[in-house]
């Protein structure tokens, strides 16, 4: 599919053009040496190429470590590219059941996960401060304000 | 001066050790802070779906400490390195209008004049690493470290400004005042590859694996993140089972090592709490 349209609407996409694939992204990433289809430099050749498949599980697996943002010659930022065709893919519906369901974990809560029994034992032996159930309310106001619950 | 003690979500329910050894040696040091009691998640989790909830999320928690008047400490990478991206995000004056006509709606505004720091910024920079030095009380020169940044602490430099991106210092400068041995790490590995675990858990596991045996032959290896925590503690127990490698590495946070410094006892560290790979060995080396 072609991403470039909507581009403007993702954070830190602007050099999108000036990449002349030199590969040093892919080079660095640590995700590549363990997973090969994951691959930055071909996401934003697909990027610019308007081609990109929004339904590629790779897309997901950037581990948001922002070695190809420190070493891209050209500052293309490939990381917030990637963000960039995953935020569209969740548009599409096609996020992953795991990530959706952290997300509405936070929602509910206002934390990554619920208070265990266990978590609660260890932070009273430790003389920590005790937790509220539920964070806030604000999490599941503001999700529907920017439109994550629908997507959810 | 006061700050606002941002422990996240991860840290209090999954590494209280973190948080208790954290607040101590805040109390050794005369760092003064306060609890606020709606900080919640720091909006890292929306990231991937949609980067503009990120930013309110984030948002949201700077707005709670600018209304008590503090700036904020974070304990997290991933923490820091959320609220500090969205702090950048928010001197734009059009995002900044358009996170806070989401945030009316729950009662609250945005400026961007909390500041965010992480905790170690305030260790090495305010408190700075002569006057630790002065503080040791108890010598840890019969311990060998290795250090493990984590990504988010030091990238995206242009933004964080805290440390270089390859061959970072700080830490290892902080660690040494505590007259520790720093033993360099043989390879370039920072990512703990905490953030792959949904999508391929033997993946994420060796990136793990391989963090910890770069790290060579050392007492314990410091991490200052929650992720990175559970990814080289876990990961090493997991490391028998998925690649029937024999690893048993404490892995502690600087915290805990400053704390044992300045006397404090591991109890009250966290020492004995949520470790898989036991401290036991790294305490009697100590002593």
């Amino acid at each position: 599919m072609d991403l470039r349209p909507e581009l403007k609407d993702y954070y830190g996409t602007e050099n999108v053009y000036v990449c002349y694939q030199c590969g040093t992204c892919t080079g660095g990433c640590p995700v590549h040496r363990y997973l090969p289809e994951y691959n930055v430099r071909q996401i934003v050749k697909d990027i610019i190429d308007g081609e990109i498949d929004l339904s590629d599980k790779s897309l997901w697996y950037c581990t948001t470590c922002y070695i190809c943002y420190e070493r891209c010659p050209q500052q293309v930022k490939p990381l917030y590219l990637v963000q960039a065709a995953t935020n569209s893919a969740f548009k599409k519906g096609l996020a992953p059941e795991s990530i959706k369901e952290m997300n509405r974990i936070v929602l509910k809560c206002g934390r990554n996960s619920e208070i265990t029994s266990i978590a609660r034992k260890q932070r009273k032996t430790l003389g920590l401060p005790e937790l509220k159930d539920n964070v806030s309310e604000d999490y599941k106001k503001i999700a529907e304000l920017t439109g994550l619950s629908k997507g959810l | 001066m006061s700050y606002a003690f941002y422990p996240g979500c991860v840290i209090p329910l999954q590494a209280p050790n973190y948080e208790v050894s954290a607040r101590a040696v805040m109390k050794a040091l005369d760092i003064s802070f306060i609890d606020i009691g709606d900080f919640g998640c720091c909006g890292v989790l929306a990231t991937p779906l949609d980067g503009f909830s990120m930013l309110t999320f984030a948002a949201r928690n700077i707005a709670l400490a600018e209304a008590k008047g503090v700036d904020i400490i974070a304990l997290c990478n991933g923490c820091f390195g959320t609220l500090s991206k969205a702090y950048h995000q928010l001197e734009e004056e059009e995002t900044r209008d358009k996170v806070n006509r989401i945030l009316k709606q729950v009662g609250l505004q945005v400026q961007g004049k909390a500041k965010v720091y992480h905790f170690h910024q305030i260790l090495y920079d305010k408190v700075g690493v002569d006057e630790i030095k002065k503080r040791i009380k108890v010598d840890m020169n019969t311990i060998k470290i290795g250090c493990h940044h984590g990504c988010h602490i030091l990238k995206p430099t242009d933004v964080l400004q805290y440390d270089k991106e390859a061959y970072p210092q700080k830490l290892e400068e902080m660690v040494s005042a505590t007259r520790a041995t720093v033993v360099p790490p043989q390879g370039f590995e920072h990512c703990c590859g905490s953030l792959l675990m949904p999508h391929n858990q033997d993946a994420s596991y060796a990136f793990a694996v391989k963090a910890v045996e770069q790290k060579g032959d050392v007492d314990a290896i410091i991490v200052n993140c929650p992720g990175c925590f559970r990814q080289l503690d876990l990961g090493q127990v997991m490391a028998k089972r998925k690649f029937n490698k024999v690893l048993s590495t404490p892995v502690i946070f600087y915290t805990q090592l400053l704390g044992l410094a300045l006397g404090i006892d591991p109890k009250s560290l966290g020492l004995d709490t949520v470790h898989k790979i036991r401290t036991n060995t790294l305490l009697q080396k100590v002593s």
